[in-house]
């Protein structure tokens, strides 16, 4: 229901002024929409929120919206900037790739982005999939035309964005496409019937039709079948576009197009899978690169040597170039014919001259080499590497040009459409770094990625455990699964496994004077692999203290940091703690560095940092609770965050209560550093898709949703990125902050496709409004939050113990009752005797209670299932007084342990 | 039964230095392989590449280079002699019908021409200028161009069957490495060493262009090889392992190519001049090929203009592939393009002759011709004595076989399974001795009780006696029995009295010479101890022409010439040698095989001769590689078309067993086999079957069955494992039922019994009673239907044997008619096989890897990786 209205970018609808739009054009990839279209695209949203939340609909969707207002997406970084060759326009100075939909315009000398232009979004609010790009033969303009998973062809100015002319395609989608290089109208494409679905991957078994458009002034295109393949994965023309080559896995495909549309196709099945096909510029050539390393020269572009007919068992002369040791993944041919351009898995650029069959080579290009592009005026060589990077080499020097570098760990050899992080691949999360606020993540094997989110842009690679390139089986590269920084950014921890048996523990330390960071320390086999790790806050008068927890041995270790002289620093087990043999799983540091939180199977113990002897406290919120994920102190407040893929659970530590719970399946949580906010990402609905997520924004005082985002991309991780102008000063109120809590703040959002969107809050004149209506934002995000998804009735289990806003007294009963629940919940040997309990609990149980309420509990038990946000309705005394047999049922009906069943049983025995 | 399996023999092979294919004119379908000291292999090139005879060399001779003449156009002169049309015709004719001429020359400084019959030198002359590096005839077959280690090219005149020095060009400061003729005979291109490529003005002798290569490093480079096509390219290739295209009008290199790693020593093209293949100390084989290209040019102008079209096409020389056929240096390659099976050969220092396909070259893989000469074995067993002899150059090397314990199994248990015996005395080596003979041997023989040892060079046989001082052999004395050959044993005419066969009959009585002029003569030896030697019979059916008949009447023996009648070509008479003889066990007969096919089989004690039809017809022309007497005196003749033909001599004609099963029904396996039986054993136990050996296999074949189904599995030890994979599965496979009935027959048991209980708790399912009283009702559908089929075999009772058998033969294993020509691959580069008592065979091997090791370190390759 609500997951598929795929409202993504365009449910903020907001309309940047003119200044500040030309200001981003330069760094951001903008992802507004004009005023117009927002008001046709929201209307369906709004149209089926009304229709489910008619009955209890208590607030203006006006104030919905400018509650939305207060945050909106502000840029789009990393993705996948494309794992073929890039295009060159056709004067040299521009080239372009495709980029999450959108086709990125970059200046050939310096990578810089001149312009994006996102496809059409007419048709729905998220640009269609662009499959094809050619740059526009024609000279007088630097076009380029788009081939979209919508079936059109569009033709744009690459200098101002704007459409010139589109096309719809009668035959499909057009895949692969290549210019007639004699004609500057016509294309040759891969064609795939039907319009798919974007995120449905190319299998190798979809069939394609190789045709020959045309497109027309007129807006009126011609097409010409050619021929069939299943999987086609590259295509290539020749310059006097006649022959046409096509391959697909051990198939190649070589067709003669006359005049009159008359196809003589050839087809011959390799020994050798075919990874790589062009045509020579000047002679009869095709060569042919396959996964063994060689280049073959096929002679057989001659219609007098192959005949009129159709053959594919004629024996054609080649030979071969051989020099790659793996997959050759692309050829190039100069135009002059003399130079050949070809890379792989090597990282090694080669460079053939064909006449005396002497190589030159441009080594260390930092990974695998997916493409080469060489521009028209053959100036520059643009070689596009595996890890997401694009460069440009100057053809005359070899020498570097211009680098343009993605996301690293979005690896581009996948599939175009199916590129997604591989699962267990990126566990590192999000991580920002204390000081610079860049985002610091998984990149190849082996290295973590600074990636700076605001600017897009890469900033820096380290190499935490270093491994052989090429021909080393996938499961040997090392992987890093953990990073972290101490919170003055001096030091950084790392966890690097490979192949999980080798794991080890790596202190790195910040020189100020490279600003580098460099190992200090190394401990081999911490664990038996490390589940979390967390610095300490600095404490005055104390070592620097850092915990990881083991995921084999079910333990915690504290390391401290030990200095000798002056600068030699290393870091020392402290201590090891275990509780009850379970397995710790997340671990924390409160603000100030004073308390320790450790998640041991569903319980957080409380330790103190600098003697780890024995749990402080045990926290558990309730029997059932599943293994914690993640543990997070909420800002520098004293609430702990405590969270499992299904459940959040809030505490109060100054109450030792549970003070809200959020029970929906959840993908991400953040937890600001400073401020208390944080940020969660969870499905739209507990069947929902992967891609029906949404986020909200919440204070750590209320389960109500400051902001809610409907966020159609999925979320692999979030992180907040504070600004560098916030400080610890420049700490809000309460109110400002509910109203506007991104203020100086970034969240940042990484996609299963590698995207990083980039959240803010909104422009000035919708924080304005957004503001004004501060005081009843609380009551309308509950409604938001409602909005999202629907009547609780829907998702009954949504919110299961719901606090209400800042009113402190009801919240103390409900603390009351939580702490019931937390000593008859929590294990009995850690539990104080029954008799020092017993005091506390009568007095609880003996709570005045009057006839009238008891009345109305009854009936708010039979309408146990109507909506929570509804309860701050009733009057404070009733609220108190329902939560607790509510409270006991749950249990009950949740599950029977006998011996809970037995205590309570007593104790509703002695109460009664 | 006892298999002596011998590796201990130490033949080692000459390196190959010149490969020729006889020229296309001359319809001679054979191509000579001259090895290092001096011998000249003569190979048939049609079917298989059969090795049919050696021309020994000198002792210590030596052969850089091969060359073929066959004259087919009158020359000047001629034309003065004849002039009448009719005349020159009938003297072109006869140019034409003769056979070619085969020069060769070495390190020795001396030309030969070979007499291709008697495989003596013709003529020989001094090169007048040192070692000869290389030597070429030019297209009119007139003259020879020899290029000497001073640094001339001398002219030999070998019009009119002479060779005679004619002139000398001017001299050049290094060694001629290679000389080749442009195909109108005006010029002569040389490549030496001292970096340069020359054209000679072949007329006025003079140097018309020098063409310098450039060096590596500061020694000069040798241009080891130079070839010029037909379009007038001329190609080289020196010693940067580099091939040179050179444009003959310009004199400049058109293309060049880096083909191999090291030295390109040996280059050749087929006739067209389409295809260049070179090779050389980097012993990869690599093939050029002229292929259309495009103009570089004018396709940039094409596509920056757009409009224009690809015009202009010229030819290129592409690198269209390689194939390493060779562990070590390639000193010769041979294409002939005029064979219809068009074959590259090769061959170098690793001493084997490759050979394959040139047309799918390098996708076809080569087959291997093994290092030593694999007909006309270069062994002979003493099967009482138990002694092996080996010929090797002009020495003769003596060993006593092993003993071990006696084992008691029989033949075909031993051959398929093997069983190591308990040797309890090593073999000796007993005696090699060189003999002082002028030329390496050509034949030599060992009696059977090892007493008597024959040996023939080119100039006649000679008998050693054999004298053992005590039994265990320690000393072992050899005398040479001066008055051995008699003096009748062959005509007083005969100019050459070399003996290609001999063989002693099994009583030792009687000695079977076959010479090089194609007499065989039977020497009574029963007298060797008082040296007296008689000549009891000439039988000179193999000399076949009007000459020869006439030559022979006049001596005084009996010459019966019994196939008079057959009408040969020039050629095949000309070159006509007896390539194999067989003696029956019984002393009856000798049988005797020649070059052109014809098989004659003698009496020894008797003058009768009896002329074995021709083999084969036309196109399907065999002639027999080997001949053998089966233990019932029955003629066995395998053919180069690896068929087995079987005569009875008593009965003039053919068995029934081979008039019965032609060529078509020979075992595809058996015919297919690249190398051709080079000899037959008996058994004595086993009277009804022969055991015909190559250098890769052992057939035992008995004659008294149907050669058995075409498709089938030969391989004795293939087959038993196919057999045994084949009942392994079909014993799965039965198990695999059986447990699928019996478990059903549980489940049955299993599904009443649930059925109650789902009656009564269906509160514990999790489904829908509905839907799962449906999916089990599907269930028991589904499980029924395998009832039907699975339960009701083994009451059917599923005839598992024949299952077997079934499969069996659909695998090429009949199970029920037992195997005919079944055949071992255990043993491999097999030089001999032969039975020397009861169920007791020698096998005698050289394994490659022995033979490697006495070869000069090869061409080091690096290996990625390694």
């Amino acid at each position: 229901m609500a997951g598929k209205t795929s409202a993504a970018l365009a449910v903020v609808p907001s309309t940047p002024s003119k200044t500040k739009r030309a200001k981003n054009q330069a760094e951001t990839v903008s992802m507004d929409v004009d005023v117009q279209d927002s008001a046709t695209v929201s209307s369906p949203r709004r149209r089926k929120s009304k229709k489910a939340k008619k009955p209890v609909e208590n607030t203006d969707p006006m104030l919905n919206d400018e509650a939305y207002r207060a945050v909106e997406l502000k840029q789009v970084s990393g993705g996948t900037l494309t794992h073929e060759a890039i295009v060159f326009s056709s004067d040299s100075t521009l080239f372009f790739l495709a980029k999450d939909n959108a086709v990125a315009v970059y200046n050939v000398e310096n990578a810089e982005m001149v312009q994006s232009i996102a496809g059409d979004r007419k048709q729905g609010d998220q640009a269609a999939t662009i499959h094809a790009i050619v740059a526009d033969p024609d000279q007088s303009r630097r076009g380029v035309y788009t081939f979209s998973a919508d079936c059109r062809a569009r033709l744009w100015d690459a200098d101002t964005g704007r459409l010139i002319g589109e096309w719809r395609l009668p035959g499909g989608v057009a895949v692969y496409a290549v210019a007639d290089p004699l004609r500057s109208n016509a294309f040759y494409c891969a064609m795939r019937q039907a319009p798919v679905k974007n995120q449905k991957p190319i299998s190798d078994k979809t069939k394609y039709a190789v045709t020959r458009l045309t497109l027309s002034e007129d807006g009126s295109v011609q097409t010409e079948p050619l021929f069939k393949m299943s999987g086609t994965v590259g295509l290539c023309v020749r310059g006097d576009s006649q022959w046409v080559a096509a391959y697909a896995k051990f198939r190649v495909v070589l067709a003669q197009v006359r005049g009159s549309g008359q196809v003589v196709q050839h087809s011959w099945r390799m020994t050798e899978r075919v990874s790589a096909l062009a045509f020579h510029p000047g002679e009869p050539v095709l060569a042919v690169g396959d996964w063994r390393g060689r280049i073959m020269f096929w002679h057989c572009v001659d219609a007098q040597l192959l005949g009129s007919q159709p053959t594919s068992d004629r024996r054609v002369t080649r030979n071969a170039h051989h020099w790659h040791a793996h997959c050759v993944n692309t050829v190039a041919f100069a135009e002059s014919g003399t130079t050949m351009l070809s890379g792989g898995e090597e990282g090694v650029l080669v460079l053939w001259q064909l006449v005396t069959g002497a190589r030159a080579f441009v080594p260390r290009l930092g990974s695998d080499v997916m493409g080469v592009a060489i521009s028209p005026d053959q100036a520059h060589y643009a070689v596009t590497l595996r890890d997401n990077t694009v460069k440009i080499l100057a053809a005359a020097t070899r020498g570097l040009v211009a680098s343009l570098q993605g996301l690293t760990f979005a690896d581009s050899s996948q599939p175009r459409l199916a590129r997604a992080l591989q699962p267990n691949q990126f566990t590192t999360g999000l991580v920002v770094h204390p000081t610079t606020h860049h985002v610091v993540l998984n990149g190849e094997p082996g290295h973590l990625q600074v990636y700076s989110a605001l600017s897009d842009r890469h900033v820096v690679s380290v190499e935490v455990a270093s491994f052989n390139r090429t021909g080393g089986n996938q499961s040997r590269q090392p992987h890093v699964d953990l990073v972290q920084y101490s919170s003055d950014g001096a030091w950084m921890a790392t966890v690097d496994s490979r192949s999980n048996a080798e794991c080890y523990l790596k202190f790195w330390n910040l020189d100020p004077a490279t600003q580098k960071y460099r190992l200090a320390t190394r401990i081999d086999a911490p664990h038996g692999g490390v589940s979390a790790l967390a610095f300490q806050p600095p404490r005055a008068g104390h070592p620097l203290l850092c915990v990881t927890t083991g995921r084999a041995d079910a333990c915690f270790r504290v390391w401290a940091l030990q200095t000798r002289g002056t600068d030699h620093h290393f870091w020392t087990c402290r201590s090891t703690a275990r509780y009850r043999d379970q397995f710790p799983r997340a671990v924390a540091f409160s603000a100030d560095g004073s308390t320790l939180a450790v998640a041991f199977g569903g319980a957080v113990t409380l330790w103190d940092p600098e003697t780890c002897l024995a749990p402080a406290a045990v926290l558990v919120a309730s029997a059932q609770t599943p293994a914690l994920s993640g543990l997070a102190f909420v800002g520098e407040s004293s609430y702990l965050a405590a969270w499992s893929s299904t459940r959040l659970d809030m505490w109060n530590l100054l109450t030792g209560s549970v003070w809200w719970t959020l029970a929906m399946p959840l993908l991400a949580v953040t937890v600001h550093p400073r401020i208390p906010l944080l940020a969660v990402a969870a499905l739209q609905a507990p069947n929902a898709g992967p891609l029906d997520t949404s986020l909200l924004l919440l204070s750590p005082e209320s389960p109500n949703p400051l902001v809610a985002l409907p966020h159609p991309a999925g979320v692999e991780a979030l992180a907040f990125v504070p600004s560098s102008s916030t400080k610890r000063s420049n700490h809000h109120s309460a109110a400002k902050q509910l109203a506007d809590p991104l203020d100086h703040n970034m969240l940042v959002v990484l996609t299963p496709t590698g995207l990083l969107n980039v959240y803010g809050a909104a422009d000035n004149e919708h924080k304005e409004a957004a503001v004004s209506k501060a005081s009843s934002a609380v009551a309308m995000s509950s409604a938001a939050f409602a909005n999202i998804f629907g009547k609780s009735k829907a998702t009954p289990a949504a919110v299961s113990s719901v606090a209400a806003n800042a009113h402190v007294r009801q919240a103390m009963r409900l603390v009351r009752s939580a702490v019931q629940s937390a000593y008859v919940n929590a294990p009995y040997h850690v539990l104080p005797p029954v008799s020092a309990l017993y005091d506390q609990f009568v007095t609880a149980q003996m709570h005045p209670t009057t006839p009238d309420t008891l009345a109305t509990s009854t009936s708010e038990e039979d309408a146990e299932d109507t909506v929570m946000a509804d309860t701050d309705i009733k009057e404070e005394s009733t609220v108190a007084v329902t939560s607790r047999p509510a409270t006991v049922d749950d249990l009950w009906s949740e599950a029977n342990p006998d011996f809970i069943q037995s205590i309570c049983s007593g104790f509703q025995a002695k109460t009664s | 039964m006892q298999v002596h399996r011998c590796r201990f023999v130490d033949y080692v092979p000459e390196s190959i230095n010149a490969i020729e294919f006889a020229p296309s004119t001359s319809a001679y379908p054979y191509a000579a392989v001259g090895r290092a000291n001096g011998d000249i292999e003569l190979w048939r090139t049609k079917g298989n590449l059969v090795h049919e005879k050696t021309i020994p060399s000198m002792v210590n001779g030596s052969l850089e280079t091969l060359t073929w003449a066959h004259q087919t156009q009158l020359t000047q002169d001629d034309l003065e002699i004849f002039d009448t049309p009719k005349e020159r015709a009938d003297a072109t004719a006869r140019l034409a019908e003769s056979a070619p001429r085969l020069f060769s020359a070495g390190l020795n400084a001396v030309i030969v021409e070979w007499d291709l019959a008697k495989l003596v030198p013709k003529t020989a002359v001094d090169s007048y200028g040192g070692a000869v590096w290389c030597m070429a005839t030019n297209h009119a077959q007139t003259q020879l161009a020899v290029g000497t280690e001073d640094g001339h090219i001398r002219i030999f005149d070998i019009t009119n069957d002479s060779l005679v020095y004619k002139t000398c060009f001017n001299k050049v400061n290094s060694r001629i490495l290679s000389v080749a003729w442009s195909h109108d005979d005006k010029t002569i291109i040389t490549g030496s060493a001292d970096s340069c490529v020359r054209i000679w003005d072949a007329a006025t002798r003079i140097v018309d262009a020098r063409m310098t290569l450039p060096k590596e490093g500061r020694d000069s480079t040798l241009v080891w090889s130079v070839i010029v096509l037909k379009n007038g390219t001329i190609v080289s290739g020196d010693s940067r392992g580099r091939v040179s295209f050179w444009n003959p009008e310009l004199r400049v290199i058109e293309q060049e190519f880096r083909a191999l790693g090291a030295d390109v020593l040996c280059l050749t093209a087929d006739e067209a001049g389409h295809t260049v293949f070179a090779s050389g100390v980097d012993p990869k084989i690599t093939q050029f090929k002229l292929l259309a290209g495009g103009s570089v040019a004018d396709s940039a102008a094409n596509s920056v203009a757009g409009k224009k079209k690809l015009n202009i096409r010229s030819k290129k020389w592409q690198l269209a592939g390689f194939r390493r056929y060779h562990t070590h240096d390639v000193r010769a390659i041979a294409v002939s393009s005029h064979l219809d099976n068009d074959l590259i050969i090769s061959g170098g220092t690793d001493t084997q002759v490759a050979y394959c396909q040139a047309r799918p070259f390098p996708n076809e893989n080569p087959h291997r011709q093994p290092c030593f000469p694999p007909l006309n074995s270069v062994i002979s067993v003493a099967s009482e004595a138990n002694l092996i002899l080996q010929r090797q150059g002009n020495t003769l090397k003596l060993w006593a076989l092993g003993k071990a314990e006696p084992a008691s199994r029989l033949l075909a248990d031993q051959m398929e399974s093997g069983q190591a015996l308990q040797v309890y005395q090593r073999q000796k080596d007993l005696l090699r001795m060189e003999l002082k003979t002028k030329t390496n041997l050509l034949s030599s023989t060992i009696s059977p009780s090892g007493s008597l040892i024959a040996a023939s060079d080119a100039e006649g046989p000679k008998l050693y006696s054999v004298t053992y001082a005590d039994d265990s052999r320690s000393t072992v004395r050899v005398r040479r029995i001066g008055e051995f050959p008699p003096p009748g044993f062959v005509p007083d005419f005969s100019e050459s009295q070399g003996a290609v066969q001999m063989q002693f009959t099994a009583d030792e009585t009687r000695l079977v010479i076959a010479t090089v002029e194609g007499f065989v003569s039977v020497v009574d030896i029963t007298g060797w101890k008082s040296k007296q030697f008689a000549t009891i019979r000439r039988h000179c059916g193999h000399r076949t022409t009007e000459s020869e008949v006439e030559t022979d009447a006049g001596s005084s023996d009996v010459p019966t010439h019994p196939g008079l009648a057959r009408h040969q070509a020039a050629v095949a008479v000309e070159t006509r040698t007896i390539t194999s003889m067989a003696v029956s066990k019984d002393g009856e007969y000798v049988a005797t095989s020649d070059s052109t096919g014809s098989i004659i089989v003698s009496q020894i004690s008797g003058a009768q001769q009896v002329v074995v039809p021709q083999l084969g017809q036309g196109e399907k022309s065999e002639w027999p590689t080997a001949l053998a007497f089966d233990e019932q005196s029955r003629l066995v003749i395998p053919t180069s078309l690896n068929h087995l033909y079987v005569f009875d001599v008593a009965e003039n004609a053919f068995t029934e067993w081979s008039q019965r099963h032609s060529l078509a029904d020979i075992p595809h396996t058996y015919n297919m086999m690249a190398d051709c039986v080079g000899g037959v054993a008996t058994n004595p136990e086993e009277p009804d079957c022969v055991y015909a050996y190559s250098a890769s296999h052992i057939t035992r074949v008995d004659l008294t069955l149907p050669p058995g189904p075409k498709r089938a599995v030969l391989n004795v030890h293939k087959r038993k494992q196919i057999e045994h994979e084949i009942i392994a599965k079909v014993v799965e496979e039965k198990e695999e039922a059986d447990r699928r009935s019996e478990k059903q027959a549980k489940r049955k048991r299993k599904q009443s019994v649930g059925a109650q209980i789902n009656g009564h708790a269906v509160m514990d399912v999790d489904r829908e009673p509905d839907t799962l009283s449906i999916g089990d009702k599907a269930e028991a559908a589904a499980n029924g239907d395998d009832d039907d089929v699975d339960a009701d075999e083994p009451y059917k009772g599923k005839d598992w044997e024949s299952t077997v058998i079934a499969r069996l033969r659909e695998a090429g294993i009949n199970a029920e008619s037992p195997h005919n020509f079944r055949m071992t691959q255990r043993y491999q580069n097999l030089m001999h096989a032969s039975f020397i008592d009861k169920n007791t065979m020698v096998v005698i091997e050289r394994p490659w890897i022995d033979v490697a090791a006495t070869l000069p370190s090869a061409y080091h390759r690096h290996k990625y990786g390694a």
